[in-house]
């Protein structure tokens, strides 16, 4: 009877270790997206027809803890320039998205769903953290969950390199 | 003796002269003042010609004050219609106008797009453009809102630069930026020597 409780108590506290083992690494990449957005750059276009707002030149956004800087960052609007209706995100160029210093995502393209709280990120991406770096064609970031999906082939997302989940 | 009264007579006539001379003084320079009065009137009355069929200055009598309007239309279609408190004669023939207690606005197809106000203003007739300055305040049709330090426009094509630093926004959106092109009425508009910009969320 000791045994056995002695193997509940073991098989509870590995399990214990084990998640609170992975949710360092999710926290590590959580996303205060409840956080308002501050964009800064050289320069800001806005065009009133197609509803965009978009940014060049050192474009830095900042929501929370998280930072992401790019050559070019646009911003799509339904039908009036407010939070409301902001839907979209498109970034180009050098993109770094930065969490904390502990994780790093590099890519050259990357749209963000304002709905669906998806990043999907391609061309030439690198997911970095401290324990590794690996690389690929396309990465999805949920930043409802702080779920990262790396895939090696843009069109073949059966090919999975890498997933950091909670 | 005979100097000494002499002397009494000259005084005397020289006192008459002056009793004569200095009211004629006066009144010329009355004159002076009336007519300058009237000719500075007449400048806020620019005439068409001057400015292209585009816009003219007209006294608003019936306020009781020096009251000018100046508006007209836009090479993009667009109207414009300028106000002010006081206007006042500047540079050679009196062409150019300074303007105190500016109100701007910009029409589109009746609708108003934008408003701006600002403390002065310098309209320059050769070019027809103007200058805002002093506690400038900017309105659009959306609203938002914008303060700057100067903003000058051309009022033939509508082009609006406004010069930081520059700081506005509505309830959820802020933002801060050096300076600011307005093209095609409102359509397009370029922010540039360094953007900040803020959007809040709604917090649920």
């Amino acid at each position: 009877m000791t045994r056995v409780n002695l193997k509940i108590i073991l098989f509870i506290s590995l399990i214990y270790l084990s998640n609170s083992g992975v949710s360092q690494q999710v926290n590590s990449f959580a996303l205060e997206i409840n956080e308002s957005y501050e964009i800064t750059a050289e320069n800001m276009y806005i065009e009133r027809e197609n509803h965009i707002i978009a940014f060049s030149g050192n474009v830095e956004l900042k929501q929370g803890i998280a930072r992401l800087k790019t050559d070019q960052l646009e911003l799509f609007f339904k039908y009036n320039f407010d939070e409301e209706n902001f839907y979209k995100m498109s970034a180009s160029g050098n993109i770094i998205i930065k969490n904390n210093d502990l994780t790093s995502i590099y890519g050259n393209f990357a749209n963000y769903s304002v709905m669906e709280k998806k990043l999907i990120m391609t061309d030439g991406v690198i997911l970095e953290n401290q324990m590794s770096t690996i690389k690929g064609n396309k990465l999805i970031l949920d930043l409802n969950s702080g779920k990262i999906e790396i895939f090696d082939d843009e069109l073949d997302q059966e090919r999975v390199k890498g997933v950091l989940v909670e | 003796m005979s100097e000494i009264k002499s002397k009494n007579q000259l005084d005397k006539i020289k006192i008459k002269r002056l009793k004569l001379i200095l009211p004629i003084f006066v009144l010329t320079f009355v004159v002076f003042i009336i007519y300058q009065y009237l000719t500075t009137k007449k400048v806020f009355v620019v005439n068409d010609s001057d400015i292209g069929n585009y816009s003219r200055f007209t006294l608003d009598s019936t306020s009781g004050v020096i009251m000018p309007l100046l508006s007209g239309t836009t090479s993009d279609g667009g109207f414009y219609k300028l106000t002010a408190n006081r206007a006042s004669p500047l540079g050679p023939e009196l062409k150019d106008i300074e303007l105190e207690k500016v109100n701007l606005e910009f029409f589109d197809n009746n609708y108003q797009i934008l408003n701006l106000k600002s403390n002065f203003a310098k309209y320059l007739v050769s070019t027809n453009s103007a200058i805002l300055f002093g506690d400038l305040l900017g309105e659009t049709f959306e609203g938002y809102s914008f303060n700057a330090d100067s903003l000058s426009m051309d009022l033939d094509t509508s082009f609006i630069f406004v010069n930081g630093p520059i700081n506005g926004g509505k309830k959820d959106i802020i933002f801060e930026t050096g300076k600011i092109e307005i093209h095609d009425k409102g359509d397009k508009i370029f922010f540039s020597s360094g953007v900040k910009l803020i959007i809040s969320k709604k917090q649920d």
